[in-house]
């Protein structure tokens, strides 16, 4: 199984913009080989105990969390979301992703947890992020 | 007569988009940002990163407040490059290119990409 993190690696000394490109690109398809749900853009909540992470594409820590996540054993207890945040083109298209996230987002990644349709947590950045996660026993 | 003292200049090390995650840089972070943000990586406020003794620059990516061929090196780690985002455009590896001085060298996510020639 291919890793998320991978997806940046770059043994042929490529420019940066080239890398980070190919990864956004290939990153749906990596999400579809794992253990993660690729999150749409429709602005609907999801039900039940749910999680919707937002990633940066061009991030290797973000994206070695994506692989910690993917082989943990928490998220068989959760609807886990995932999307990479090089789809949003504004603030305004987090709710899209995040419904009821607040207007701003300043930093990656972006975690919204959800029980039974209400967003209960928000939080960005990868320290707060992680630390809701854990919390939430979604990463090994 | 007193000769006047002269001050080797030192090193200049830049990391764009830091948040004191590398040690000897200036971390330079977007003009709108300011010290009561916090790092993405530690939670911290920027501030108390500076009160540790981490220099910020607080300024416009897409024109670096440094003369062409003034800067040691550059380090990125974990921003876009040539992309834009919902927060504006990353950093534009023609800066990068502009202010490096020849032989000065850009590490991106902790690879060589570049030495200047």
């Amino acid at each position: 199984m291919s890793k998320f993190a991978e997806l940046l690696a770059n043994p042929a000394n490529r420019s940066a913009a080239d890398i980070q490109s190919d990864a956004e690109r290939e990153f749906s398809n990596r999400v579809s080989g794992s253990r993660l749900v690729a999150r749409k853009a429709n602005g609907i909540s999801p039900s039940g105990r749910s999680v919707i992470l937002g990633v940066a594409s061009y991030s290797p820590n973000e994206l070695q969390m994506l692989d910690e996540m993917d082989a943990s054993d928490g998220i068989a207890r959760f609807d886990v979301q995932v999307f990479d945040v090089m789809n949003c083109r504004s603030h305004d298209d987090f709710g899209r992703f995040i419904p009821d996230a607040p207007k701003r987002v300043e930093q990656s990644p972006v975690v919204g947890v959800y029980e039974d349709g209400q967003l209960v947590r928000f939080e960005t950045g990868l320290h707060c992020v992680r630390e809701t996660l854990n919390r939430l026993g979604l990463l090994p | 007569m007193t000769a006047g003292k002269h001050k080797p200049q030192a090193a200049i090390h830049l990391n764009l988009g830091g948040e004191a995650e590398q040690l000897d840089c200036i971390n330079q972070q977007p003009h709108w940002a300011d010290l009561a943000d916090r790092a993405s990586r530690t939670g911290r406020q920027l501030r108390d990163e500076l009160i540790a003794g981490d220099p910020f620059l607080f300024c416009d990516n897409q024109n670096l407040p440094f003369p062409d061929g003034s800067v040691d090196a550059i380090i990125t780690n974990g921003v876009p490059v040539d992309r834009v985002t919902w927060l504006g455009p990353g950093i534009p590896s023609s800066e990068i290119q502009r202010v490096l001085k020849s032989g000065g060298t850009w590490h991106h996510d902790g690879q060589l990409l570049l030495t200047k020639p």
